[in-house]
């Protein structure tokens, strides 16, 4: 029997808030006490089920309420009993509990949503005609939850994005439906309802997609196959009888029920008549990298999963950036805050006099890889903050105080940075910085080469952070 | 045995030890993304050494030293972050976690009904602490109560979820006799 001292022990350990004392007390007592360990054990098991099933029933009533189609790659045995004694427990909870309590009604998962950022032509989103004439403004920033299904018309054409930078762009007569994905998993087992996926009926899609995580990979099914995708390049076309896929960088899954290729940079597979074969066909030049204004993220954080990423990213072997270790930085914290009616986490430093907290982020790799990039954030604090800065130093440190919002408003920063030479020779760097849009100054500095190191200030009171990216610049 | 019978052996005897393994890596990393990966990879191993396992001893302590092999190797990593325990205790835990006796057999749709019948206040604990992964701090702030409150509100519901799910299993196998 555990008493309540330790109950409240185990509890405080397995939410992450004991003391070290309590700690050290937890271990010196497990260590001791098999009933302490099993106990320990079934606690922790519990949060993991209840974690699992709290996520899959938010998941469930998604794809109840929007009516999406899901459909299993690799259907076995073992993934049909999974799924079946998932299913039927997120059902026995959704019916319990279902519509009882506005928290339950949770907004889809930022990073399985998708915004419409272009439309032209005939289109229908949400089965709502737009008019040929005013589909492009009236829908441009339109949020596409899970279970949304995009019609596109002889004419049509749009371009949609996601929070990690994913863009589609797709083309006239496509049709397909926008849903959260089902985590792939080892030998089709899934666990959790996560990462993106598109349904695509019919036409044709071009997708960059950004790096995914482990275990969320992206999703791009046709009724003929699925293509699973962790970052890359590639387009997908779907007819009658057949799904075309066409990898432009990195490497693609390509799966019907019974067969499988990896597709790599430069090559196509074709499922026809439920045959799934390489074939030779030309990869199209068309890269849906070009329909964005910069180019590839070399860096990028939304702090979902807390305060990571920071300072270490390396080069893959095919060429792109991603992050080999997550770093913790003191004085930060994440937090949640609401935008625009959703909660988002933002990195968050509180600061007081003298010399406050500050990071620097150091993007090493940055400094080799690109003669030009962006880099963007934004912020906002509140009050009172006497002084905030922020800075970018390139070789040499540069500091700027904008004239900022009122505290609680978004400021946006962007410096475009081009590396170039002055007049002796020496490397130098060109920035332009862009305050919540506006062009208020144009530096240069002498460059050492040295990477691109981000400072952030705050002297007191509370300043937030979100969204850090870094692109190169598109030539 | 064929590729499809090996694979079939294997799922079978994977399926019920999924649960108490991501169990072990949560009680060991406190972390969710490291548990997921470490699911992952333990998996991995699992399958790609099942041609090496003993099908004359325990799948489930087989599993379970595997477990603890990957977590001792990416200590490192979540130690960061976390206090972690030590090897002893971390073998320990595997031991407990892997031996068959103690085994509970819990399932989703058991967590299900026992989930349907806390108040709505504690479901919405739950929903913000599992499906939205927000801190007790986090947590505090939107219920309007302390960190601490919402920790002792935590520990409660925890309480009654076990409680609930020994009755069930007990109900259950007291059905089956």
């Amino acid at each position: 029997m555990i008493d309540r001292n330790t109950e409240q022990l185990l509890s405080h350990y397995l939410d992450g808030v004991e003391t070290p004392e309590e700690f050290a007390q937890l271990e010196q007592q497990a260590l001791q006490d098999p009933a302490l360990r099993r106990e320990l054990m079934r606690l922790a098991t519990l949060d993991t089920m209840s974690r699992t099933l709290l996520k899959e029933t938010a998941a469930a009533r998604e794809f109840a309420a929007h009516g999406v189609r899901v459909i299993h790659t690799a259907p076995s045995l073992w993934l049909s009993r999974w799924f079946w004694s998932t299913a039927a427990a997120a059902a026995a909870l959704v019916a319990c509990v279902g519509g009882l309590n506005l928290w339950q009604a949770r907004q889809a998962e930022q990073a399985v949503v998708a915004t419409l950022v272009e439309a032209r032509g005939k289109c229908s989103v949400f089965s709502v005609q737009c008019s040929e004439s005013s589909e492009s403004g009236v829908l441009s920033s339109t949020i596409l939850p899970p279970g949304t299904r995009v019609t596109l018309g002889p004419d049509g054409y749009a371009k949609l994005s996601y929070a990690d930078g994913t863009l589609v762009e797709l083309q006239k007569n496509t049709t397909l439906t926008l849903g959260a994905g089902q985590g792939s998993r080892l030998f089709g087992l899934v666990n959790e309802w996560r990462g993106k996926r598109i349904q695509l009926d019919a036409g044709t899609l071009s997708a960059r997609v950004a790096k995914q995580k482990i275990g969320e990979a992206m999703a791009l099914a046709t009724p003929h196959a699925t293509a699973t995708v962790l970052g890359t390049m590639l387009q997908l076309a779907v007819t009658t009888n057949s799904s075309l896929l066409s990898v432009q960088t990195g490497q693609v899954a390509f799966a019907t029920a019974t067969q499988q290729e990896i597709v790599s940079a430069g090559e196509s597979a074709r499922v026809q008549d439920g045959v799934l074969r390489k074939v030779m066909e030309p990869v199209p030049p068309v890269a849906a990298g070009s329909v964005d204004q910069d180019g590839a993220i070399l860096f990028q954080d939304s702090f979902a999963d807390g305060f990571g990423k920071w300072n270490l990213y390396t080069k893959q072997s095919d060429g792109s950036m991603q992050p080999t270790t997550t770093q913790t930085c003191p004085d930060i914290r994440i937090v949640t805050v609401e935008r625009g009616g959703k909660s988002v986490p933002v990195a968050e430093l509180v600061g007081k006099a003298p010399g406050g907290p500050r990071v620097g982020m150091v993007t090493e790799t940055v400094k080799t890889k690109a003669d030009s990039c962006v880099f963007a954030f934004e912020y906002t604090y509140d009050g009172p903050l006497r002084r905030a800065m922020e800075g970018l130093e390139i070789g040499m440190p540069c500091r700027v105080t904008p004239q900022a919002r009122p505290a609680g408003e978004w400021n946006q920063v962007r410096w475009e940075c081009t590396r170039t030479t002055d007049a002796q020779g020496s490397p130098c760097l060109a920035a332009k910085l862009y305050f919540n849009g506006e062009l208020i100054g144009e530096t240069a500095f002498l460059s050492s080469g040295e990477g691109v190191d981000v400072m952030l200030e705050v002297i007191e009171g509370k300043f937030r952070f979100a969204n850090v990216v870094i692109r190169e610049m598109k030539r | 045995m064929n590729s499809d019978q090996n694979h079939e052996t294997f799922e079978k005897l994977f399926l019920p030890v999924q649960t108490p393994l991501r169990g072990y890596l949560f009680a060991t990393t406190r972390n969710w993304t490291a548990t997921d990966e470490l699911f992952q990879e333990v998996a991995t191993t699992l399958w790609r050494k099942f041609g090496e396992f003993d099908a004359s001893r325990s799948f489930r302590a087989w599993a379970f030293g595997m477990a603890r092999l990957q977590v001792l190797r990416h200590r490192q990593t979540f130690a960061r972050s976390r206090l972690v325990f030590s090897e002893d205790l971390m073998d320990s835990l595997a031991t407990v976690a892997g031996d068959e006796t103690g085994e509970d057999d819990w399932r989703l749709p058991h967590l299900a009904a026992c989930m349907a019948k806390l108040p709505p206040s504690d479901r919405k604990l739950m929903g913000m602490r599992f499906e939205q992964e927000f801190s007790l701090a986090e947590i505090g702030r939107k219920i309007h109560k302390s960190e601490a409150a919402a920790g002792m509100s935590m520990m409660r519901i925890r309480r009654w979820l076990r409680d609930c799910m020994e009755k069930t299993m007990a109900m259950e196998k007291a059905g089956a006799r």
